[in-house]
C-alpha cells in the first residue's frame, strides 16, 4: 500500500458539494475500500459536508482521505463552534416534528455508517473530525491447534504479515478469545495493519523453522501509548524465555519512540509481569456469563517527570491512594468550574468491542445534560446487550472532570489510570 | 493584521515530521517537588563527583564578570593552540564544539546528503542517531555482541552510501571497548571509504593497557575522527565543551559546517586550564576504581547482575521495570538513569560517585526491593 494522503481544501458551499464527495469516494476506492463501505464513506462525508454548509457557511475547510491498511480515515478540519457535535452521540434520535433534528439528520446517519469517528479540539474553534470506516475481512473459522514440542533454540526476529497472520490462528486455537486482540479473528486485517505499519508484530522461530510464538503491538500514528497484545508462547513447555524475548522484541522497537507507556489488557499467563506494573484490574463479563477480573498491565518508558492532573475533588481520593501506590509524581488540581453554557449539549463517543461484549465511552464535549447523557447510553448499552461499560475519562482536559459526578452517580467506580495515555493521565471507570 | 497559522505538515520535511523532540529532564527544585524529596542524588548523567580539576575551578573563580558582555574567541583559538602541543598535532586538526554533541552534528552535516546512511550500534549513545534521522539520513544501527560494538556486523551493515561509521568507545552504556588490534582491524577493512567516528568520551577513565588511542592513529589513518570532552573526566558538563580532531583535510571539511562563536568563554578558559591539571584524572581514577568495585560487589550480593567494563558507570538488571524503579529511587532522592531507551529493559545504568553516595545508592535500592517483594 503507496502511503499517500488526498487532502482538498473548498468552501463549505453547496456548490462544492460533488467535489467533496468524488474525492472522498474516489480516494477511499483507491485505498482499498470495497464498493459498499466507498458507497457508506461517500455518504457520510455527503451528510458532514451538507451539514457544514448550513453551519459554517462559505467558510473554509479541509478534507484530508488518509490510508490505514485495514481502513481509510476520512478527516474534516473546520472552524465552527455552532457545529451540532451532538448528534454524534450514538443515543441520539431524531424527532419528526423537531426542525432543527430534522436538518441534522444527516449527521445522525453519518454517525452511524461508519466504523468509528473522534473529535479534536484545539483551544480555539478548531475542529478535526475523524470518519474511520474499516475493510471487511472474512472471519477466521478457528480450528484445532496442538502446541509445539519444546524448542531447543529460537531466534526472535520482525514478523511479515503472511507469517503474522499465520501465528494469529494459532494463537486461536491455544488462547481464550479474551486474552486477543480483534485482528486476531481476521487474520487477513492484521496482515493489512502490518504492512502498512499500523501494528508491528514479532516472532519466535525454532532451529526448523517453528514458530514458537508472537507479540504483535500498535503504532499508533499519534499518541503517547503503545499497546501490545501477547506474547502468546506455541510451546508445550511455554517456555518464559521466549515470552521475554518477544517482549525484549517489542521495547527496543518502540524504546526511541517518544512514546510514555505499553500497556497490555488482555491477560494471558506467558505474559511476563515483572516487566510490568499492574495499575488494577477490570472486573469482567464473558460471553457465557462467567465473571473475572481483567488485570491492566502497564509499563513506563520514560523517566518519569511529573505532570498535573485535573480532578473533581470526588475523584480525588482514588487519585491519591493510586499515585502513592504507583509511585507516580502528581500534582492534583480541581477545575474552576465556569459555568457552561445553558444550552450546551454533552457528546461522548462510543468505542464498541463487539466481540469482548464491550463499550467505552470517550467524552468529546462538555455539556449541561451529562447526567442524561451518559443515562441514556448506559440505556442504549443494557438494549443492544453489552455486558461491560467502560468510561475513560482524561486527566489532562479539566473540562473532563465535570463528568466525574454524574459517573458515580451512575454506579460506575474508577478502576485504573494509565500513566499519559491521553493528553495526562487516563482513569478507567466501570460498573 | 495577524497571520493564520502556517500549514505545518507541508512546511515541515517528512523526516522532522516523524522525529519526535527528546524531552530533557526537569530541574532539580522541579522534580524534588513533584517527587517530594528534600535533596536529589545525581547518579544519572556520569558526572565527576570530584567536579572540575582545581585549576580550572580557579579560572572559573577568576572569570571576570564583565567579560560576559565580550564575545568568545569564535574557534576556540588557545584551546586549539594547547590541545596541538598536548597531542603533538596541528591547531587545525581540532574543532572545538558546544559540547560533544554538537561535534557529532558537525561531522554528520558534513559528510552526508540524501540518501546516504551512518552506521553505528542499536545500544550505544543515542545521539549519531538522532542527528542523522532528523537530518534526513538513514541511521542503520546493529546488534550489540557479547554487549560490544560487532564490527563485522558493521561492516556488512553498510554499503557505497555510508558516510560515516560512529564507535563509542568505551561503549555507554555497557563499558566494552575494541582494543588497539580490533580497531586497527576494523580501519583497515574500512579503508578510505568512509568516515570512522571514534568518540572517546570517556577515554580518560580507562586503564587497560590494550585500549587504543586513537588521537595516536590520526596520521595513520587519515579518515579517521576522534571526539573527546571535558564534560566526564573534566567536570565540566554544564560549561558545554568537547572537540573532535582528524587529519588537516578532513577537518578542514567538517570546519564548514562549524557554527562559529558556539562555545562560551568560561568554558574556554575553564578547558584550557583543565589541560595544565596534574592530578584530577589519577584522583578520578582512584575514586572510581574502589567506587565500582564496591558497587559491582554490593549489586551482586543482591544476585544482580551487572554490566560493566569501562567508564564511570555501571549497568544494573533489576527483576523488575526500571522505571518504576526510577521512580521509587527518585521518591529517596536518588536518580539513575532507566536504560529502556537503550534497548535495555529492566536494566539502570548508575553513574560511580564517591562512596557516601554509592552506600546511598545502595541502601535505597535495597529498600526497593524489599518494598517489592524480593528476598535480600
Amino acid at each position: 500500500m503507496i502511503a499517500t494522503q488526498v487532502s482538498l481544501e473548498l468552501a463549505a458551499a453547496p456548490e462544492f458539494f460533488p467535489v467533496a464527495r468524488a474525492v472522498a469516494e474516489k480516494a477511499s476506492q483507491a485505498m482499498g475500500l470495497g464498493t459498499a463501505e466507498v458507497r457508506r464513506v461517500a455518504m457520510a462525508t455527503e451528510e458532514i459536508f451538507m451539514s457544514l454548509c448550513k453551519s459554517a457557511p462559505g467558510k473554509q475547510l479541509a478534507v484530508r482521505c488518509l490510508p490505514g491498511g485495514h481502513c481509510v480515515t476520512i478527516e474534516f478540519v473546520f472552524h465552527d463552534l455552532n457545529f451540532p457535535l451532538e448528534y454524534f452521540n450514538m443515543t441520539s434520535s431524531v424527532a419528526a416534528d423537531n426542525e432543527e433534528d430534522l436538518e441534522n439528520l444527516g449527521l445522525l446517519v453519518a454517525s452511524r455508517i461508519v466504523d468509528g469517528f473522534s473529535v479534536i479540539r484545539d483551544d480555539g474553534s478548531r475542529f478535526v473530525l475523524k470518519l474511520v470506516k474499516e475493510k471487511s475481512y472474512p472471519q477466521h473459522s478457528g480450528g484445532a491447534v496442538t502446541s509445539l514440542a519444546p524448542l531447543k533454540d529460537f531466534s526472535v526476529r520482525e514478523s511479515s504479515p503472511e507469517e503474522a497472520a499465520y501465528a494469529a490462528t494459532q494463537a486461536l486455537g491455544l488462547y481464550p478469545a479474551h486474552a486477543l486482540p480483534r485482528e486476531f479473528f481476521y487474520p487477513q486485517m492484521l496482515a493489512d495493519m502490518l504492512d502498512f505499519g499500523r501494528v508491528r508484530a514479532a516472532m519466535a522461530q525454532g532451529p526448523a523453522g517453528e514458530v514458537g510464538g508472537i507479540i504483535a503491538w500498535d503504532r499508533p500514528p499519534d499518541g503517547n501509548m503503545v499497546e501490545c497484545h501477547g506474547p502468546f508462547v506455541f510451546t508445550e513447555d511455554r517456555n518464559p524465555a521466549i515470552a521475554e524475548a518477544l517482549l525484549d522484541f517489542c521495547i527496543g522497537d518502540i524504546a526511541k519512540l517518544p512514546i510514555m507507556g505499553l500497556v497490555n489488557r488482555r491477560h494471558n499467563p506467558d505474559i511476563p509481569v515483572h516487566y510490568f506494573e499492574t495499575v488494577g484490574s477490570l472486573p469482567v463479563t464473558s460471553d457465557d456469563g462467567a465473571r473475572f477480573q481483567a488485570p491492566a498491565y502497564f509499563r513506563q518508558m520514560q523517566e518519569d517527570p511529573g505532570c498535573i492532573v485535573w480532578a473533581h475533588e470526588a475523584l480525588e481520593p482514588f487519585l491519591e491512594k493510586q499515585y502513592a501506590r504507583l509511585c507516580l509524581p502528581r500534582k492534583i488540581l480541581r477545575p474552576s468550574g465556569r459555568p457552561l453554557a445553558p444550552k450546551s449539549r454533552s457528546v461522548l463517543f462510543t468505542e464498541f468491542d463487539r466481540r469482548g461484549g464491550a463499550a467505552t465511552f470517550w467524552p468529546v464535549s462538555p455539556g449541561r445534560d451529562i447526567p442524561q447523557n451518559i443515562a441514556a447510553h448506559l440505556e442504549m448499552t443494557k438494549k443492544e446487550r453489552v455486558a461491560n461499560v467502560l468510561f475513560a475519562l482524561d486527566l489532562g482536559s479539566p473540562w473532563q472532570a465535570d463528568f466525574t459526578p454524574a459517573l458515580l452517580d451512575a454506579d460506575f467506580s474508577p478502576r485504573y489510570i494509565l500513566p499519559y495515555a491521553g493528553c495526562g493521565d487516563m482513569a478507567f471507570f466501570s460498573r | 493584521m495577524t497571520v493564520t497559522m502556517p500549514d505545518l505538515q507541508c512546511l515541515a520535511p517528512s523526516h522532522i515530521k516523524c522525529f519526535e523532540a527528546y524531552i530533557p529532564s526537569k530541574p532539580d527544585d522541579m522534580l524534588m517537588e513533584y517527587y517530594g524529596c528534600s535533596s536529589l542524588l545525581r547518579l544519572n548523567n556520569n558526572e565527576n563527583p570530584l567536579g572540575p580539576p582545581r585549576e580550572s575551578q580557579k579560572a572559573i573563580r577568576d572569570f571576570p564578570p564583565k567579560r560576559a558582555s565580550v564575545y568568545p574567541s569564535g574557534d576556540a583559538y588557545h584551546l586549539r593552540q594547547r590541545l596541538a602541543e598536548r597531542f603533538g598535532m596541528e591547531p587545525d586538526q581540532f574543532l572545538v564544539g558546544n559540547g560533544a554533541n554538537e561535534v557529532i552534528a558537525f561531522a554528520i552535516k558534513a559528510f552526508c546528503q540524501e540518501g546516504d546512511n551512518i552506521v553505528t550500534a542499536d545500544k550505544t549513545f543515542a545521539v549519531y542517531e538522532w542527528v542523522a534521522r532528523f537530518s534526513g539520513y538513514e541511521a542503520r544501527t546493529v546488534p550489540l555482541k557479547d554487549y560490544g560494538f560487532d564490527d563485522e556486523a558493521m561492516l556488512a551493515a553498510a554499503d557505497e552510501r555510508t558516510k560515516i561509521f560512529f564507535i563509542c568507545n568505551p561503549n555507554n552504556p555497557t563499558g566494552t571497548y575494541w582494543n588497539r588490534d580490533k580497531l586497527l582491524n576494523f580501519l583497515n577493512q574500512v579503508g578510505n571509504r568512509s568516515i570512522v567516528v571514534v568518540d572517546e568520551a570517556y577515554c580518560e577513565f580507562v586503564e587497560k593497557p590494550d585500549y587504543p588511542d586513537a588521537m595516536k592513529l590520526l596520521s595513520q589513518y587519515p579518515n579517521l575522527v576522534t571526539f573527546r570532552t571535558f564534560s566526564k573526566m573534566f567536570g565540566l558538563a554544564s560549561l558545554r565543551i568537547g572537540y573532535l580532531a582528524g587529519s588537516l583535510e578532513v577537518v578542514d571539511i567538517i570546519r564548514r559546517t562549524c557554527v562559529v562563536y558556539s562555545v562560551n568563554a568560561m568554558a574556554q578558559v575553564a578547558a584550557l586550564a583543565a589541560l595544565e591539571s596534574r592530578d584530577h584524572v589519577e584522583n578520578t581514577r582512584a575514586l572510581v576504581r574502589e567506587a565500582k568495585a564496591y558497587l559491582d560487589y554490593e549489586m551482586n550480593a543482591l544476585g544482580l547482575s551487572t554490566v560493566g567494563g569501562e567508564g564511570c558507570y555501571l549497568m544494573v538488571r533489576l527483576p523488575m521495570s526500571d522505571s518504576l524503579a526510577y521512580r521509587k529511587l527518585m521518591q529517596q532522592g536518588v536518580m539513575i538513569r532507566t536504560m529502556t531507551g537503550f534497548r535495555f529493559p529492566n536494566f539502570i545504568r548508575v553513574s560511580v560517585g564517591d562512596m557516601p553516595a554509592m552506600h546511598t545508592f545502595v541502601t535505597c535500592l535495597k529498600n526497593i526491593l524489599r518494598e517489592c517483594g524480593h528476598d535480600i
